[in-house]
């Protein structure tokens, strides 16, 4: 027996062994690969393979060894082809003025973003920097710890604080403290073919039925009213964000949204789902809207199948790109309806430092940096995202599509903001799938209402605990 | 008599019919894809069924350059190494399994094969937090061991059945002759098993070169990307531009179906001598 | 064969597999089974033991009869394509009428099985799209009113994932199944031929039995392989319109990384788990590959 468990023991104790000297080979494999993959590619994107490898270790002990380079990880979600470079840029220009920082750049595409980001958050490896929207998506960063009170960094500089404007900071707003630097505003505008509007003789609409009227226009003129792909229903949920704002009352809404507090019993929100819905029976979408992607059907806008589409102004170079004569307004607010007619429907972007972050007085001077005129104008002009930081717009660096927004924007009493990134996550499992099933007739909106309403419930029950 | 040849030519007819339509089926959208990866976006759009009236070989050097490329070199290189190591490891445990005498042999058979039963999708969540704990999340490796790992079960019964068969006078009387026995297994052992080797490699090869649950999940870095996530990322980062799309799918089909036309006769060896469905 | 009783040689050979498989495979198997009993999310290293709640939550969600029985179909339809189809038509390949045509009609029905999921589900995707894709127009040009939507329709959007994966595998199938015709001894199809037996005769005596015990193996993986069914669904409707197309696996990724419930997760991966394991021991069973028949 005892033999027995000697051998055992020397199995265990060799294969252990075995498993250290396996794990180096492994190593030493991998390296080289790393390696060619980066020389294969010389975008400067390789960067993150092996900088990541760096960031792992450089916490702490390693700091004091070789030198003070110090590695900050930045994460977003900008992946589009014009985009990548302005963080390569802006990295570059960082690590030539602080010689011992090394920023590396991180990013994935957005329906994976947030789910990426959370699952990297709860790793080791989180990143430094992150792309955050506001509400509820950074307030669950905050109130799980994994992001970090930067309060005090904008009351030691109160001149840049006072440079954003100030009603993007209010969505990073939590308990008190404010967790993110906002850097674009990023809102929702009904884009409309300035050619196709002149060629019918139609003027921009300033009723809701006006706004009927419009698309019906179109509609008998076999022109698709308004371009939407909702094959991923978020589409549709830009709709319902504004419709909500439009149909239920402001302190209903935001007190609906924290879900400690939410029971979307407001009759409004079914008003919303049946302006929603409207639209569709109708015929004033994208036929077979539900089936479409959001690209393809975007796309019948920029060829002028379609007259108008509801477009984020991070999306509003595209018509230039285009070649397409675009003009933009909100959609008007329907007489009489509960909601507050001086929301824009939309919401600062910006980047949070995670609370793992050790260098956080560096992360800050990256921001500053991303919030500076130059950059901010140099993200207006190239990326063409409204800046979150005041008086940089101006005829020069803006198409006027953007200008017009940013007007808007600036009128406005504050964003209502995304319905999918503002309620929780449980909530919105129901909600923002189910506006699919309410354009395709198959629930209507009181039942999907019902749900959510018992979602909201669940969740309060479950936190209660 | 008569009647009966009719009936059973006409029964022919049919059944050569249904074999042209499948193939058709599966030829069209093959074709289709090759066509539209040369169109313009608005005619891709407008004229699905037109032919192209300007080839755009450009939209190839476009998918190359926004990451085509990388993918497919970082797809060749997790594939390649994967099924390397699967191949190597799993015949070194199956000739131990098949060929030595010990305590529990059985039991480690088990052991090995119970991986079988084990799906990948069972494992997603907590092997993504053991590769990050690893601080093997990001990495090729990462991914590399995952797919090795999960082909080893399936590989090994595949050798072990295969070196059970084999004939043991050679490897007696060179194990007579005091040869070693890891010289044993690299001079005498693999090149016997070459068949069985090659059939273990190519559906490790479908495996890794296909798969996609592990791939976006493990792997964050764009530069890192294999194929199959990365068409989907690319999807998202060109927007509407879906000709450019295409001709990356074209790009990463098109190898391996070239692949197997030139290899078809091994291809179908290797399948018949480990039929059973990866 | 002293040479063949060295230990030390042994688990050198045997390391890199066993330990592959501990690490990789039971330890997180493990894991798995014990998230599945807490609350937890990704980001912070909390849990809270809730025992059998989350199981409670799958089963009772409204959503659950609905990916069940998504699942099912598919394993349903799966099976009737890839074993019975696949067979009929490889025995039609095997017809001395075909045979001339057997080179071209195997390779072109094998190709799409060399096509990784996500290139075909993407190039299907825009097939499938209703007002500009090959088949829509195809059928408006032919005089069809309202073409369905497809990948829109609640009720079609399974189907159309259903379908591409069968147009993926049905060709594969039909080589293995060939390949294990061609093993059947050719004397049984010459005796039936004295006997006056004819093609379909042929089939039902001679082939179907002869392959069954293949066939019955090839269901099961069919299965199986339906319980786990993941990339065509997440990139063709992402389990959409509404919950319509949703599987265990994109419930189980859904839960992970949308919801943040990795609890739940993992209570859908022990489901997964649980069922695959069931088939698994049928198939070891019935196709004794895992006995020592063998040894």
């Amino acid at each position: 027996m005892k033999a027995k468990l000697v051998s055992m023991m020397l199995v265990l104790g060799m294969t252990a062994g075995l498993l250290a000297g396996c794990g180096g080979s492994g190593d030493g494999a991998a390296d080289p690969e790393q390696s060619a993959s980066g020389q294969e590619d010389q975008t400067g994107t390789d960067a993150p393979a092996e900088g990541d490898g760096a960031g792992g270790e450089d916490t702490g002990s390693q700091n004091a060894g070789d030198g003070e380079k110090i590695t900050l990880k930045l994460f977003h979600n900008w992946i589009n082809v014009e985009e990548t470079p302005y963080f390569e840029d802006i990295a570059k220009e960082f690590e030539s003025t602080h010689e011992n920082v090394d920023i590396v750049i991180e990013n994935v595409g957005d329906p994976d973003y947030r789910s990426k980001l959370k699952v990297m958050l709860g790793a080791n490896e989180a990143p430094d920097i992150f792309f955050s929207w506001s509400g509820e998506t950074a307030f669950k960063f905050a109130r799980a710890g994994s992001a970090m009170d930067l309060t005090k960094y904008f009351e030691e500089d109160s001149q840049w604080k006072d440079s954003f404007v100030q009603a993007s900071l209010t969505p990073f707003e939590y308990d008190g403290g404010i967790y993110g630097v906002p850097v674009r505003i990023d809102c929702k505008m009904m884009v409309y073919n300035k050619a196709l509007f002149e060629e019918y003789n139609v003027k921009v609409p300033t009723t809701y039925e006006e706004f009927l009227d419009v698309c019906e226009t179109f509609k008998e003129a076999d022109i698709i009213p308004l371009a939407l792909g909702n094959i991923e229903p978020w589409a549709s949920c830009h709709y319902i964000s504004t419709f909500n704002s439009m149909c239920v009352p402001d302190e209903v809404r935001t007190g609906d949204n924290n879900y400690k507090t939410g029971t979307f019993t407001d009759p409004g929100y079914v008003e919303a789902l049946n302006m929603l819905k409207e639209l569709n029976d109708k015929g004033y979408f994208t036929p077979n809207t539900n089936a479409m992607d959001f690209d393809m059907a975007r796309n019948d806008f920029f060829i002028g199948k379609a007259a108008m589409t509801y477009m984020q102004s991070i999306e509003f170079k595209r018509c230039e790109e285009n070649n397409v004569d675009a003009g933009v307004f909100k959609i008007p607010f329907p007489a009489g309806a509960a909601g507050n007619e001086k929301l824009v429907t939309g919401s600062p972007d910006g980047f949070m430092i995670s609370s793992t972050c050790k260098h956080p007085e560096i992360a800050i001077e990256f921001l500053k940096l991303m919030t500076s005129k130059p950059w901010q104008e140099r993200m207006i002009t190239q990326l063409s995202s409204p800046a979150s930081v005041q008086d940089v717009h101006n005829a020069e660096n803006s198409n006027d599509v953007t200008l017009q927004a940013v007007e808007v924007y600036e009128q406005a009493d504050g964003f209502a903001n995304w319905l999918d990134a503002d309620i929780h996550s449980k909530i919105s499992e129901i909600y923002v799938p189910g506006l699919q099933e309410v354009i395709a007739g198959t629930k209507t909106p009181e039942d999907l209402m019902g749900e959510v309403q018992a979602a909201a419930k669940q969740v309060q029950s479950e936190e209660e605990e | 008599m008569r009647y009966q040849k009719w009936y059973g030519s006409m029964g022919r007819i049919a059944v050569f019919l249904v074999f042209v339509l499948l193939a058709v089926l599966v030829i069209l959208p093959l074709v289709w894809m090759l066509l539209s990866s040369v169109k313009d976006n608005t005619s891709f759009l407008t004229e699905p069924w037109s032919w192209p009236k300007t080839f755009r070989i450009g939209n190839y050097w476009y998918a190359l350059k926004y990451g085509v490329g990388r993918y497919f070199l970082n797809s060749l290189l997790v594939t390649v190494v994967s099924v390397f190591l699967t191949v190597v490891f799993s015949a070194l445990a199956a000739y131990a399994v098949s060929r030595f005498q010990f305590k529990g042999r059985n039991l480690v058979f088990l052991f090995i094969l119970g991986g079988m039963m084990i799906s990948p999708e069972v494992n997603l969540v907590s092997l993504f937090k053991l590769m990050q704990n690893l601080k093997l999340y990001n990495t090729h490796l990462g991914l590399i061991i995952t797919y090795c790992v999960f082909q080893f079960s399936f590989t090994v019964l595949l050798f072990r059945s295969y070196m059970l068969s084999l004939p043991r006078a050679v490897e007696e009387s060179a194990l007579l002759d005091g040869c070693s026995v890891l010289k044993l297994f690299i001079h005498i052992i693999i090149p016997m098993c070459k068949p069985i080797l090659a059939s273990g490699a190519l559906f490790a090869t479908m495996h890794a070169w296909n798969e996609y649950m592990f791939a976006t999940v493990l792997i964050e870095s764009d530069s890192l990307k294999t194929i199959p996530v990365g068409l989907v990322t690319l999807q998202a980062a060109l927007r509407t531009d879906y000709p450019v799309l295409i001709s990356g799918l074209v790009i990463s089909a098109s190898v391996v179906v070239i692949a197997f036309l030139v290899f078809q006769k091994q291809f179908i060896r290797g399948l018949s001598q480990g039929s059973i469905k990866g | 064969m002293k040479a063949y009783k060295n230990k030390k040689i042994m688990i050198l050979f045997l390391a890199p597999v066993v330990l592959g498989l501990l690490v990789f495979v039971y330890y997180p198997l493990l894991q798995t089974v014990i998230g599945s009993l807490y609350e937890w999310v990704s980001y912070t290293p909390d849990q809270k033991w809730v025992g059998l709640k989350n199981y409670g939550a799958i089963f009772t969600g409204s959503g659950f009869g609905r990916i069940l029985f998504n699942n099912i179909i598919y394993a349903a339809l799966s099976v009737v394509c890839q074993v019975g189809l696949a067979m009929v038509l490889a025995a039609c390949l095997e017809e001395l009428f075909m045979r001339k045509f057997q080179g071209f009609f195997r390779t072109v029905l094998f190709l799409p099985s060399l096509i990784s999921m996500s290139v075909i589900a993407l190039l299907w995707k825009c097939i499938f799209n209703p007002n500009t894709g090959l088949l829509n127009t195809f059928l408006m040009n032919i005089g069809v009113q309202n073409p369905p939507t497809w990948l829109g329709d609640a009720n079609l959007a399974i189907f159309c994932c259903i379908f591409i994966s069968q147009w993926q595998y049905v060709g594969y199938c039909m080589l293995l199944d060939l390949i294990g015709i061609q093993k059947i001894p050719q004397e049984l199809y010459e005796a039936a031929l004295i006997d006056g037996a004819g093609s379909v005769k042929k089939f039902f005596y001679i082939t179907l039995p002869m392959g069954k015990e293949s066939m019955l193996v090839t269901a099961i993986i069919t299965v199986i392989g339906s319980f786990k069914i993941f990339t065509e669904i997440q990139i063709l409707t992402g389990g959409g319109p509404g919950r319509a197309s949703e599987v265990l696996a994109t419930a189980m990724y859904r839960s992970a990384f949308v919801n943040d419930e990795m609890g739940v997760a993992s209570a859908y991966a022990v489901i997964i788990f649980v069922i695959t394991l069931v088939l698994s021991l049928v198939q070891m069973k019935l196709s004794k590959t895992g006995g020592e028949a063998d040894v």
